[in-house]
Protein backbone atom coordinates (compact mmCIF):
# COMPACT_ATOMS: atom_id res chain seq x y z
CA UNK A 1 0.00 0.00 0.00
CA UNK A 2 3.06 2.55 0.39
CA UNK A 3 4.03 1.40 -3.30
CA UNK A 4 0.55 2.38 -4.31
CA UNK A 5 0.12 5.75 -2.50
CA UNK A 6 3.21 6.13 -3.67
CA UNK A 7 2.57 5.20 -7.44
CA UNK A 8 -0.75 7.32 -7.06
CA UNK A 9 1.54 10.82 -6.34
CA UNK A 10 1.11 11.03 -2.59
CA UNK A 11 4.99 11.36 -2.06
CA UNK A 12 4.91 15.29 -3.61
CA UNK A 13 6.11 17.20 -0.91
CA UNK A 14 4.15 20.56 -0.27
CA UNK A 15 5.20 23.87 -1.85
CA UNK A 16 5.73 26.60 0.36
CA UNK A 17 6.44 30.54 -0.25
CA UNK A 18 5.70 33.81 1.57
CA UNK A 19 2.00 33.55 1.65
CA UNK A 20 1.95 29.72 2.69
CA UNK A 21 4.66 30.17 5.33
CA UNK A 22 2.61 33.57 7.01
CA UNK A 23 -0.99 31.47 6.48
CA UNK A 24 0.42 28.14 8.09
CA UNK A 25 2.58 30.15 11.62
CA UNK A 26 -1.00 32.37 11.69
CA UNK A 27 -2.48 28.80 12.16
CA UNK A 28 -1.09 27.90 15.56
CA UNK A 29 -0.19 30.80 16.78
CA UNK A 30 -2.59 33.09 15.99
CA UNK A 31 -1.48 35.75 18.30
CA UNK A 32 1.74 36.83 16.70
CA UNK A 33 2.33 39.57 13.93
CA UNK A 34 4.65 38.59 11.22
CA UNK A 35 6.73 41.11 10.12
CA UNK A 36 8.91 39.70 7.13
CA UNK A 37 9.70 36.19 5.64
CA UNK A 38 13.15 34.95 4.62
CA UNK A 39 12.47 31.76 2.52
CA UNK A 40 15.16 29.09 2.14
CA UNK A 41 16.86 28.55 -1.61
CA UNK A 42 15.16 25.38 -1.67
CA UNK A 43 11.61 26.31 -0.94
CA UNK A 44 11.63 23.85 2.15
CA UNK A 45 11.60 26.00 4.95
CA UNK A 46 11.05 29.75 5.72
CA UNK A 47 12.16 32.05 8.74
CA UNK A 48 9.40 34.48 10.44
CA UNK A 49 10.87 37.78 12.24
CA UNK A 50 8.02 38.42 14.52
CA UNK A 51 6.63 41.88 15.99
CA UNK A 52 7.71 41.07 19.34
CA UNK A 53 11.17 40.11 18.50
CA UNK A 54 11.12 36.82 18.72
CA UNK A 55 11.46 34.45 15.21
CA UNK A 56 9.23 31.95 14.13
CA UNK A 57 9.72 28.80 11.27
CA UNK A 58 7.57 26.93 9.05
CA UNK A 59 8.88 23.73 7.34
CA UNK A 60 7.89 21.21 5.10
CA UNK A 61 7.30 18.14 6.21
CA UNK A 62 5.92 15.89 3.18
CA UNK A 63 2.32 17.33 1.91
CA UNK A 64 1.97 19.10 5.14
CA UNK A 65 3.79 22.27 7.13
CA UNK A 66 5.45 22.23 10.46
CA UNK A 67 5.65 25.37 12.24
CA UNK A 68 7.97 25.77 15.10
CA UNK A 69 8.23 29.57 17.15
CA UNK A 70 12.28 29.58 17.68
CA UNK A 71 13.03 29.62 21.60
CA UNK A 72 16.18 29.52 23.65
CA UNK A 73 17.98 27.17 24.40
CA UNK A 74 19.17 27.14 20.68
CA UNK A 75 22.61 26.70 18.79
CA UNK A 76 22.32 28.60 15.06
CA UNK A 77 24.92 27.92 12.72
CA UNK A 78 25.91 28.31 8.66
CA UNK A 79 27.73 26.13 6.59
CA UNK A 80 27.96 26.75 2.84
CA UNK A 81 27.20 23.43 2.36
CA UNK A 82 24.11 22.93 4.70
CA UNK A 83 23.34 26.79 4.94
CA UNK A 84 21.70 27.47 8.47
CA UNK A 85 21.30 24.69 10.76
CA UNK A 86 19.63 25.29 14.10
CA UNK A 87 19.97 22.53 17.37
CA UNK A 88 16.78 23.07 19.07
CA UNK A 89 16.25 21.58 23.03
CA UNK A 90 13.15 20.02 21.33
CA UNK A 91 12.61 16.19 20.87
CA UNK A 92 10.19 16.90 18.11
CA UNK A 93 12.48 18.43 15.99
CA UNK A 94 15.75 18.69 17.38
CA UNK A 95 17.78 19.63 14.23
CA UNK A 96 16.42 22.38 11.92
CA UNK A 97 17.78 23.38 8.46
CA UNK A 98 16.92 26.26 6.22
CA UNK A 99 19.24 26.56 3.10
CA UNK A 100 20.46 30.27 2.65
CA UNK A 101 23.04 31.72 1.23
CA UNK A 102 26.00 32.80 3.13
CA UNK A 103 24.60 37.02 3.13
CA UNK A 104 21.36 35.83 4.73
CA UNK A 105 22.15 32.63 6.59
CA UNK A 106 24.97 34.38 8.64
CA UNK A 107 22.44 37.63 9.10
CA UNK A 108 20.31 34.85 10.90
CA UNK A 109 22.46 33.40 12.52
CA UNK A 110 23.72 37.22 14.31
CA UNK A 111 20.08 37.36 14.98
CA UNK A 112 19.30 34.41 16.64
CA UNK A 113 22.62 34.85 18.71
CA UNK A 114 21.07 38.28 19.94
CA UNK A 115 17.99 36.73 21.03
CA UNK A 116 19.28 34.83 23.81
CA UNK A 117 18.68 31.40 21.32
CA UNK B 1 -16.63 -24.34 33.00
CA UNK B 2 -13.93 -24.50 30.17
CA UNK B 3 -12.72 -21.16 29.09
CA UNK B 4 -13.42 -21.49 25.34
CA UNK B 5 -11.25 -20.96 22.32
CA UNK B 6 -11.44 -17.33 21.14
CA UNK B 7 -9.93 -15.92 17.91
CA UNK B 8 -7.51 -12.98 18.11
CA UNK B 9 -9.79 -10.68 16.09
CA UNK B 10 -6.99 -8.25 15.20
CA UNK B 11 -4.90 -10.40 14.05
CA UNK B 12 -7.92 -12.04 11.48
CA UNK B 13 -8.43 -8.25 11.02
CA UNK B 14 -5.38 -7.14 9.47
CA UNK B 15 -6.15 -8.59 5.73
CA UNK B 16 -9.60 -6.53 6.30
CA UNK B 17 -7.68 -3.22 7.40
CA UNK B 18 -5.37 -3.77 3.95
CA UNK B 19 -7.88 -4.10 1.98
CA UNK B 20 -10.11 -1.30 3.20
CA UNK B 21 -6.50 1.03 3.77
CA UNK B 22 -5.94 0.38 -0.26
CA UNK B 23 -9.67 0.94 -0.88
CA UNK B 24 -9.98 4.33 0.76
CA UNK B 25 -6.28 5.25 -0.44
CA UNK B 26 -7.76 5.03 -4.28
CA UNK B 27 -11.10 6.41 -3.52
CA UNK B 28 -10.01 9.67 -1.81
CA UNK B 29 -7.31 9.97 -4.59
CA UNK B 30 -10.36 9.54 -7.24
CA UNK B 31 -12.61 11.96 -5.14
CA UNK B 32 -9.74 14.30 -3.87
CA UNK B 33 -10.27 13.98 -0.55
CA UNK B 34 -9.14 11.20 2.14
CA UNK B 35 -5.36 12.25 1.43
CA UNK B 36 -2.40 9.81 2.18
CA UNK B 37 0.89 10.86 2.04
CA UNK B 38 3.19 7.92 1.19
CA UNK B 39 5.96 8.22 4.24
CA UNK B 40 3.45 9.08 6.74
CA UNK B 41 1.51 5.93 5.83
CA UNK B 42 5.15 3.94 5.95
CA UNK B 43 5.47 5.36 9.48
CA UNK B 44 1.99 4.58 10.63
CA UNK B 45 2.36 0.95 9.40
CA UNK B 46 5.77 0.36 11.11
CA UNK B 47 4.23 1.83 14.07
CA UNK B 48 1.07 -0.70 13.69
CA UNK B 49 3.45 -3.25 13.38
CA UNK B 50 5.75 -2.50 16.60
CA UNK B 51 2.57 -2.13 18.57
CA UNK B 52 1.98 -6.46 17.63
CA UNK B 53 5.53 -6.96 18.69
CA UNK B 54 5.14 -4.63 21.55
CA UNK B 55 2.17 -6.88 22.74
CA UNK B 56 3.07 -10.03 22.27
CA UNK B 57 6.62 -9.32 24.36
CA UNK B 58 5.82 -7.03 27.13
CA UNK B 59 2.20 -7.35 27.05
CA UNK B 60 2.87 -11.12 28.62
CA UNK B 61 3.26 -9.00 31.98
CA UNK B 62 -0.23 -8.13 31.66
CA UNK B 63 -1.80 -11.61 31.10
CA UNK B 64 0.30 -12.76 33.86
CA UNK B 65 -1.21 -10.19 36.23
CA UNK B 66 -4.71 -10.76 35.47
CA UNK B 67 -4.27 -14.32 35.63
CA UNK B 68 -2.85 -13.87 39.49
CA UNK B 69 -5.75 -11.68 39.73
CA UNK B 70 -8.15 -13.66 38.89
CA UNK B 71 -6.73 -17.01 41.18
CA UNK B 72 -7.66 -14.47 44.21
CA UNK B 73 -11.09 -13.16 42.45
CA UNK B 74 -14.23 -14.15 44.91
CA UNK B 75 -16.51 -15.26 42.00
CA UNK B 76 -14.55 -15.73 39.39
CA UNK B 77 -17.44 -15.63 36.64
CA UNK B 78 -15.80 -18.33 33.99
CA UNK B 79 -15.89 -21.35 36.05
CA UNK B 80 -19.73 -20.69 36.59
CA UNK B 81 -22.10 -22.32 33.94
CA UNK B 82 -23.26 -18.83 33.09
CA UNK B 83 -20.07 -17.46 32.95
CA UNK B 84 -19.81 -17.30 29.05
CA UNK B 85 -23.23 -16.56 28.43
CA UNK B 86 -23.60 -13.48 25.90
CA UNK B 87 -25.17 -11.11 28.61
CA UNK B 88 -22.09 -11.64 30.73
CA UNK B 89 -19.99 -10.65 27.46
CA UNK B 90 -22.51 -8.10 26.79
CA UNK B 91 -21.74 -6.43 30.57
CA UNK B 92 -17.91 -7.01 30.34
CA UNK B 93 -17.73 -5.07 26.71
CA UNK B 94 -19.92 -2.27 28.21
CA UNK B 95 -18.01 -1.96 31.49
CA UNK B 96 -14.58 -2.41 29.63
CA UNK B 97 -15.27 0.23 27.20
CA UNK B 98 -16.02 2.55 30.31
CA UNK B 99 -12.48 1.65 31.48
CA UNK B 100 -11.36 2.29 28.17
CA UNK B 101 -13.07 5.70 28.19
CA UNK B 102 -11.27 6.78 31.46
CA UNK B 103 -7.62 5.14 30.08
CA UNK B 104 -8.43 7.59 27.67
CA UNK B 105 -9.21 10.31 28.65
CA UNK B 106 -6.27 10.40 31.49
CA UNK B 107 -4.36 9.24 28.04
CA UNK B 108 -4.79 12.87 26.96
CA UNK B 109 -4.53 14.84 30.54
CA UNK B 110 -1.80 12.91 32.40
CA UNK B 111 1.30 13.37 30.42
CA UNK B 112 3.13 9.98 31.85
CA UNK B 113 0.05 8.41 29.91
CA UNK B 114 0.21 11.36 27.06
CA UNK B 115 3.99 10.26 26.53
CA UNK B 116 2.66 7.07 24.82
CA UNK B 117 -0.66 8.28 23.38
CA UNK B 118 0.66 11.02 22.03
CA UNK B 119 2.13 8.38 19.20
CA UNK B 120 -1.53 7.39 17.78
CA UNK B 121 -2.12 11.37 17.07
CA UNK B 122 1.05 12.15 15.31
CA UNK B 123 0.37 12.19 11.97
CA UNK B 124 -1.23 15.51 10.38
CA UNK B 125 -3.32 13.30 8.22
CA UNK B 126 -6.86 11.12 9.34
CA UNK B 127 -7.15 8.22 7.33
CA UNK B 128 -7.47 4.46 8.00
CA UNK B 129 -3.94 4.19 8.22
CA UNK B 130 -3.65 6.67 11.34
CA UNK B 131 -6.08 4.05 13.32
CA UNK B 132 -2.38 1.63 12.91
CA UNK B 133 -0.23 4.39 14.33
CA UNK B 134 -0.34 2.76 17.76
CA UNK B 135 2.30 3.30 20.57
CA UNK B 136 5.10 1.10 21.27
CA UNK B 137 5.41 1.47 25.44
CA UNK B 138 1.78 1.25 26.41
CA UNK B 139 2.00 -1.66 28.32
CA UNK B 140 5.50 0.53 30.06
CA UNK B 141 3.37 3.18 31.56
CA UNK B 142 1.20 0.23 33.74
CA UNK B 143 -2.41 1.31 31.88
CA UNK B 144 -3.34 -2.98 32.13
CA UNK B 145 -3.67 -1.82 35.55
CA UNK B 146 -6.86 -0.68 34.97
CA UNK B 147 -8.28 -3.51 33.52
CA UNK B 148 -7.53 -5.53 37.08
CA UNK B 149 -10.74 -4.41 38.38
CA UNK B 150 -12.93 -6.34 35.94
CA UNK B 151 -11.09 -9.71 36.15
CA UNK B 152 -11.33 -9.07 40.31
CA UNK B 153 -14.90 -8.58 39.75
CA UNK B 154 -15.15 -12.13 38.45
CA UNK B 155 -14.96 -11.51 34.28
CA UNK B 156 -12.55 -14.41 32.96
CA UNK B 157 -9.02 -12.61 31.89
CA UNK B 158 -9.57 -14.16 28.29
CA UNK B 159 -13.31 -12.44 27.80
CA UNK B 160 -11.73 -9.02 29.50
CA UNK B 161 -9.12 -9.34 26.23
CA UNK B 162 -11.45 -10.11 23.66
CA UNK B 163 -13.67 -7.65 24.49
CA UNK B 164 -10.68 -4.88 24.30
CA UNK B 165 -9.79 -6.55 20.66
CA UNK B 166 -12.96 -6.04 19.62
CA UNK B 167 -13.06 -2.96 20.47
CA UNK B 168 -9.98 -2.27 19.10
CA UNK B 169 -11.32 -3.07 15.77
CA UNK B 170 -14.29 -1.12 16.10
CA UNK B 171 -12.42 2.03 16.57
CA UNK B 172 -10.63 1.19 13.18
CA UNK B 173 -13.43 2.31 10.96
CA UNK B 174 -13.71 5.48 12.86
CA UNK B 175 -10.59 6.76 11.65
CA UNK B 176 -11.75 7.87 8.17
CA UNK B 177 -12.77 11.47 6.54
CA UNK B 178 -14.94 9.55 3.57
CA UNK B 179 -18.01 9.25 5.88
CA UNK B 180 -19.21 12.35 7.27
CA UNK B 181 -22.23 11.32 9.16
CA UNK B 182 -24.00 8.15 10.20
CA UNK B 183 -27.46 7.66 10.57
CA UNK B 184 -28.83 10.08 13.61
CA UNK B 185 -29.58 7.07 15.94
CA UNK B 186 -26.23 5.80 15.68
CA UNK B 187 -24.41 8.90 15.93
CA UNK B 188 -26.02 9.52 19.56
CA UNK B 189 -25.26 6.10 20.69
CA UNK B 190 -21.61 4.46 18.84
CA UNK B 191 -19.02 6.48 18.07
CA UNK B 192 -18.30 7.62 14.66
CA UNK B 193 -16.22 9.11 12.07
CA UNK B 194 -17.63 12.70 12.69
CA UNK B 195 -16.82 11.80 16.37
CA UNK B 196 -13.95 10.78 16.48
CA UNK B 197 -12.22 13.45 13.86
CA UNK B 198 -12.76 16.08 16.66
CA UNK B 199 -10.84 13.82 19.16
CA UNK B 200 -7.83 14.23 16.47
CA UNK B 201 -8.71 17.38 15.55
CA UNK B 202 -6.17 20.53 17.09
CA UNK B 203 -8.97 23.08 16.98
CA UNK B 204 -8.84 24.56 20.10
CA UNK B 205 -12.87 23.83 20.19
CA UNK B 206 -12.05 20.20 19.79
CA UNK B 207 -8.90 19.81 22.45
CA UNK B 208 -9.36 16.77 24.96
CA UNK B 209 -12.91 15.88 23.88
CA UNK B 210 -14.61 12.56 22.73
CA UNK B 211 -12.47 10.43 23.97
CA UNK B 212 -14.78 6.95 23.95
CA UNK B 213 -14.36 3.84 22.09
CA UNK B 214 -16.93 2.35 21.37
CA UNK B 215 -20.34 4.00 23.05
CA UNK B 216 -20.32 7.95 22.51
CA UNK B 217 -22.86 8.55 25.31
CA UNK B 218 -19.57 8.42 28.01
CA UNK B 219 -18.67 11.52 26.60
CA UNK B 220 -22.10 13.00 26.65
CA UNK B 221 -22.36 11.35 30.55
CA UNK B 222 -19.07 12.80 31.66
CA UNK B 223 -19.27 16.16 29.46
CA UNK B 224 -16.27 15.87 27.75
CA UNK B 225 -18.91 15.68 24.12
CA UNK B 226 -18.29 18.06 21.70
CA UNK B 227 -19.93 17.69 18.38
CA UNK B 228 -17.91 18.21 14.60
CA UNK B 229 -18.75 21.64 13.10
CA UNK B 230 -17.17 20.87 9.57
CA UNK B 231 -18.50 24.45 7.72
CA UNK B 232 -17.80 26.62 11.01
CA UNK B 233 -14.44 25.31 12.20
CA UNK B 234 -13.01 22.40 10.63
CA UNK B 235 -10.88 19.84 11.67
CA UNK B 236 -6.87 19.83 11.70
CA UNK B 237 -5.14 16.90 12.75
CA UNK B 238 -2.18 16.32 14.34
CA UNK B 239 -0.80 17.79 18.09
CA UNK B 240 0.17 21.27 19.58
CA UNK B 241 3.27 21.43 18.16
CA UNK B 242 3.63 19.13 15.38
CA UNK B 243 6.40 16.88 14.74
CA UNK B 244 9.40 17.14 12.19
CA UNK B 245 9.92 13.69 11.25
CA UNK B 246 8.52 10.50 9.91
CA UNK B 247 11.59 8.12 12.07
CA UNK B 248 9.29 6.07 13.95
CA UNK B 249 11.53 6.19 16.74
CA UNK B 250 11.14 9.63 17.09
CA UNK B 251 7.38 9.45 16.96
CA UNK B 252 7.82 6.89 19.59
CA UNK B 253 9.84 7.97 22.24
CA UNK B 254 9.57 12.17 21.81
CA UNK B 255 7.50 12.87 24.54
CA UNK B 256 9.34 10.23 26.64
CA UNK B 257 12.68 12.44 25.94
CA UNK B 258 11.22 15.68 26.52
CA UNK B 259 9.32 14.23 29.62
CA UNK B 260 12.35 13.05 31.51
CA UNK B 261 14.48 15.96 30.41
CA UNK B 262 11.97 18.52 32.04
CA UNK B 263 11.29 16.07 35.06
CA UNK B 264 15.49 15.88 35.89
CA UNK B 265 16.41 19.47 34.85
CA UNK B 266 17.77 21.65 37.48
CA UNK B 267 16.37 23.57 40.59
CA UNK B 268 12.98 22.22 40.73
CA UNK B 269 11.26 21.33 43.65
CA UNK B 270 9.94 17.56 43.87
CA UNK B 271 6.30 18.83 43.49
CA UNK B 272 7.27 20.56 39.91
CA UNK B 273 9.14 17.59 39.36
CA UNK B 274 5.90 15.37 39.64
CA UNK B 275 3.75 18.17 38.05
CA UNK B 276 6.08 17.14 34.84
CA UNK B 277 5.47 13.81 35.30
CA UNK B 278 1.74 13.56 36.16
CA UNK B 279 0.70 17.23 35.32
CA UNK B 280 -1.35 17.78 32.16
CA UNK B 281 0.51 18.14 28.49
CA UNK B 282 1.95 21.59 28.10
CA UNK B 283 2.11 22.03 32.17
CA UNK B 284 4.96 24.26 32.80
CA UNK B 285 6.64 25.63 36.70
CA UNK B 286 6.96 28.66 34.77
CA UNK B 287 3.85 28.78 32.82
CA UNK B 288 5.99 29.12 29.88
CA UNK B 289 3.78 26.83 27.99
CA UNK B 290 -0.01 26.32 26.97
CA UNK B 291 -2.15 23.25 28.53
CA UNK B 292 -5.23 22.52 26.61
CA UNK B 293 -7.56 24.08 29.24
CA UNK B 294 -5.07 27.63 28.72
CA UNK B 295 -4.98 27.30 25.05
CA UNK B 296 -9.11 27.20 24.89
CA UNK B 297 -8.56 30.02 26.85
CA UNK B 298 -6.66 32.00 24.55
CA UNK B 299 -9.22 31.27 21.80
CA UNK B 300 -12.16 32.43 23.77
CA UNK B 301 -10.51 35.51 24.96
CA UNK B 302 -9.76 36.53 21.02
CA UNK B 303 -13.63 35.03 19.93
CA UNK B 304 -15.51 36.09 23.00
CA UNK B 305 -18.52 35.04 20.88
CA UNK B 306 -17.78 31.42 20.67
CA UNK B 307 -17.63 31.45 24.25
CA UNK B 308 -20.11 29.18 26.00
CA UNK B 309 -20.06 26.79 22.76
CA UNK B 310 -19.38 23.24 22.89
CA UNK B 311 -15.79 22.76 23.42
CA UNK B 312 -15.29 26.56 24.52
CA UNK B 313 -17.22 26.57 27.64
Amino acid sequence: MVVLSWAVGQAAEARLDEAAAREAFAVDHPDSVVLSVTMGTDGRAALLQLGDGTVGAVFVLGDRFVTRWLTAPLTAGWSPQGGLRLYAADPKAPRLLVALDSGPGLQWVSRLAKLGA
Amino acid sequence: MATPELPDVVNLAVPFFIATILVELVWGRLRGTARYETRDTLASLVMGGGNLVEGMVIGLVAVWTYDAVYTIAPLPFGEQSWGWHPLVFIACYVLDDLRYYWFHRWSHVIRWFWASHVNHHSSQHYNLSTALRQTWTSNLTGAFLLRVPLVLVGFDPVMVFFSGSINLVYQYWIHTELIGRMPRWFEAVMNTPSHHRVHHATNPRYLDANYAGTFIVWDKLFGTFVPELPLVDRPRYGIVGNLLTFNPLRICFHEWQGMMRDATRRGLTPRQRLGYLFGPPGWSHDNSRLTSAELKAAYVARHPDQAGEPGLT
